[in-house]
């Protein structure tokens, strides 16, 4: 049921990636979305694509269990790609297909492939980064990134902390929905027969309850963090202190190589 | 009749989590009885009940409702929820109606009863549980804990199910709404007839209320039958960390003092009515 949705997931390991530097594996995500959109040239797509290969096999992450986490997109890749086929036709060469406002070109197939293979690789980038670090780890990293946006202000720590809550509340709100659905399911309640309308009105039972639950964990979350004085950012030390090592070093310097070649492509 | 045959439950099948919860499952629970299902959190004593509505289907083997199959989807499956009430830990977390009374009527409406029946349905249920009407048109978050609970029982007991579970009804209550539960349950069984089968981590309530246990541990069937034969095996309850009930114990250390008690000794009542003739006797223990 609901509970098998994988993607977002921690994949416990001890692979090289691993144990890279969570603030490393952050940049380096961003990067190679950032390769990713600069170009529509297929063969960068097809390195691209075997470095990320490359990097799922280093995870150890079994294949059948990432592919499984990609399913939920599946999807929203095929809607874009149809999305693209029939309007993406701008600069057509070839008008293959002709019907009303939908025109297929050889244009608009080349923007479809371009832009499944896009989602693909982007989902598979970031759920890789999610399949290897933990949801804490990944917060740090991104509190540690965005400490400079302290000076001007910004609640930076706040942020991270909101964050690790809520990445912390997503399976315990998951367990919840199971157990109110199979709750109702077991009064007999209908969630996927009837108009559309009808199946929206179906939630309402499950929604109810979820908000109500929600709302009570958040209050005893805030009277727990209250009762022990918590208090943010300022003066709060870690037991775990990030440290970059060399294996970060190596795989910024791998990066800033793609990147460089990319540039003297584009160039 | 609920039979179950080889029934093996598997979460996380494949992945890195993956957890045999129940493993070869055999057991016939009687008719118009009440089953006591007793293990330790994590035992698989809620995954199992799960299967007996169908909300969880077994990965291996089969479960049988009156000698045949239940069903796997569709119409049949909506009809077996019905017929086999569940009754969830903390049910009042399912309370979402805007009032008492529309709450109870989720249930029998979605049977797609006449309104008069529903009506007379959510009255016998809503009595049965001891909620009186003029609750009726208050809305269920309004309520304390105990009526909140009671609420949500009579919400399943409305549907009038020919089998009832119930996932450990007592669990955060005060020990006031605890035996009004129970007695409420014990009274509900013995006007309706039903199979009732109740999960609870208190040895006490099973002996009180129950006639049969399912002894659960490590996702497998450690013991089955009557609270006396289940309750003799004291010794290997207490190696699987399950404790029989207080009463029992105190009449296991009497009779290893020297006192000739007779067996079957599991509830206070029980015990009190053993001990007390020999008191007045005068002298059975003085040292």
């Amino acid at each position: 049921m609901i509970k098998d949705i994988t993607l977002g997931q921690y994949f416990p390991g001890n692979s090289l990636l691993h144990r890279l530097d969570p603030r490393c594996k952050l940049i380096l995500v961003v990067l190679y979305m950032v390769f990713l959109f600069v170009t529509k040239n297929p063969w960068v797509y097809l390195g691209l694509g075997v470095l990320l290969t490359l990097f799922v096999l280093v995870s150890k992450i079994p294949v059948g269990f990432f592919l499984k986490g990609l399913k939920p997109v599946a999807f929203l890749i095929a809607f874009t790609a149809v999305f693209n086929l029939f309007f993406g036709s701008a600069n057509a060469a070839h008008v293959y297909f002709s019907w009303g406002i939908i025109r297929i070109t050889d244009a608009g197939i080349r923007q479809a492939l371009l832009m499944a293979v896009r989602i693909l690789l982007l989902v598979s980038a970031t759920s890789l980064l999610t399949f290897t670090t933990t949801p804490i780890l990944l917060t740090d990293a991104l509190e540690r990134l965005l400490s400079p946006l302290k000076k001007l202000g910004v609640p930076v720590y706040e942020f991270a902390m909101m964050m690790t809550i809520a990445l912390r509340f997503i399976p315990t709100l998951i367990e919840e929905v199971d157990k109110i659905i199979k709750a109702q399911a077991a009064r007999g309640a209908d969630f996927d027969s009837g108009s559309l309308l009808q199946r929206a009105k179906s939630f309402v039972p499950v929604l109810v309850p979820l908000f109500i639950s929600a709302f009570r964990r958040a209050d005893d979350l805030a009277t727990a963090m209250e009762s022990r004085c918590y208090h943010g950012g300022e003066g709060r030390t870690r037991l775990r202190e990030l440290r970059y090592a060399k294996r970060d070093i190596f795989a910024f310097l791998l990066f800033a190589l793609i990147g460089i070649g990319l540039i003297l492509l584009l160039v | 009749m609920i039979e179950t045959q080889n029934l093996t439950h598997i979460y996380m099948q494949g992945g890195p989590f993956e957890q045999v919860a129940l493993r070869q499952i055999n057991v016939k629970i009687p008719e118009n009885k009440m089953v006591g299902i007793i293990g330790h959190t994590g035992s698989g004593k809620s995954t199992f009940i799960q299967h007996l509505n169908g909300l969880l289907k077994p990965h291996h083997g089969r479960i049988l409702l009156d000698g045949e199959e239940i069903p796997k989807s569709g119409a049949g499956l909506k009809a077996l929820r019905f017929s086999v009430g569940l009754v969830f830990q903390y049910p009042e977390h399912q309370l979402f109606e805007e009032t008492v009374y529309r709450d109870i009527a989720f249930g029998p409406s979605n049977m797609k009863l006449s309104r008069e029946e529903v009506d007379e349905r959510v009255r016998r249920a809503a009595k049965l549980t001891g909620i009186g009407e003029e609750l009726f048109d208050r809305s269920p978050f309004e309520l304390s804990g105990g009526q909140k609970r009671r609420v949500a029982i009579a919400g399943i007991l409305a549907m009038e199910p020919q089998v009832l579970i119930l996932d450990e009804p007592t669990a955060g209550l005060d020990p006031i709404g605890r035996d009004e539960i129970l007695n409420n349950i014990v009274a509900i069984q013995k006007e309706r007839k039903n199979t009732v089968l109740l999960v609870s981590h208190s040895m006490e309530d099973v002996a009180r209320t129950c006639d049969e246990v399912l002894v659960f541990n490590h996702g497998t069937l450690f013991a089955s039958g009557t609270v006396d034969e289940v309750f003799a095996r004291s010794e290997e309850l207490n190696e699987i960390g399950l404790s029989v009930p207080q009463a029992a114990k105190i009449a296991d250390g009497l009779r290893k003092a020297g006192i000739a008690l007779p067996q079957n000794l599991y509830t206070v009542d029980a015990l009190c009515d053993a001990l007390l003739p020999l008191l007045s006797q005068g002298g059975v223990c003085h040292d």
